[in-house]
């Protein structure tokens, strides 16, 4: 398609993935001029952030780690797989953190940009989903008198999917 | 044949190291061994990754691999515990 036939009819080719696991701080704005541009009508974005408590817990901070070769690899994995699902879905970008997250702070940031809002609304809903899921990403979360290796809900059914049953060997 | 492992999380704490190496019987036809056999060797082998065993996968060449997938010599492989990222 040429350029001009692309502003004509609205839509702009995919342009593939930014991904980033970095250690400084994350800011939404980052992802967010990432995937802006002209031919959307909508950028949705998510933010994953440190919350103050956890099962009853006072949390004072989260500790990231990661297989950082893999989540990358997980991670376009998973945006190739969002933008199959939705062509409209012009870029998708996807910041993680690695080590402190203090509360208040982003583990994690989101943004999709479309011609039309459902598109990127639905697309960063599957992309979080599917990142928890399955990109190899560890929290730990920091109390006051101690720590803990949380597990997302979702790792059951990843488990489930590889072993053929969910149940404890 | 030995294969090294990566760790990360739990149990990287656990065996309080980023890899252990593992040596297993590999078959004789291929020289190969498969995601379950070394799952079984890692628990016989390294005790205090008992706990998390259960709950992990592995990872080979970065893919998370079923049990009967080959594990051949020079492939990257990782146990990975519950994750939590997000």
């Amino acid at each position: 398609m040429s350029a001009a036939e692309s502003v004509t009819n609205g839509t702009g080719a995919q342009l593939p993935p930014h991904i980033c696991l970095r250690e400084d701080p994350l800011h939404l704005e980052s992802v967010i001029q990432q995937v802006e541009d002209g031919s959307c009508g909508a950028v949705a974005s998510f933010m994953g952030t440190t919350r103050n408590h956890s099962g009853g817990k006072e949390v004072t901070a989260l500790d990231y780690e990661a297989y950082a070769p893999m989540a990358e690899k997980t991670i376009a994995e998973v945006c190739a797989e969002a933008q199959a699902k939705w062509p409209q879905v012009r870029r998708i970008a996807v910041e993680h953190k690695l080590g402190s997250c203090p509360i208040g702070q982003s583990g994690v940031n989101i943004a999709v940009s479309s011609a039309h809002r459902a598109d990127a609304m639905d697309c960063c809903r599957y992309v979080i989903d599917e990142i928890k899921a399955r990109a190899p990403i560890w929290k730990r979360e920091i109390y006051a008198d101690g720590s803990e290796w949380r597990e997302n809900a979702e790792w059951r059914e990843t488990i489930a999917a590889k072993k053929g049953c969910g149940c404890k060997h | 044949m030995r294969i090294r492992v990566l760790l990360f999380a739990g149990a990287k704490e656990a065996m309080r190291a980023g890899a252990v190496d593992v040596e297993v019987n590999a078959s004789s036809a291929d020289n190969t061994v498969s995601v379950a056999e070394l799952m079984d060797s890692l628990r016989q082998t390294h005790p205090p990754l008992a706990k998390v065993l259960p709950n992990s996968l592995l990872a080979v060449n970065q893919e998370y691999a079923e049990d009967d997938v080959r594990i051949k010599e020079g492939d990257e492989v990782a146990l990975i515990p519950p994750i939590s990222g997000g």
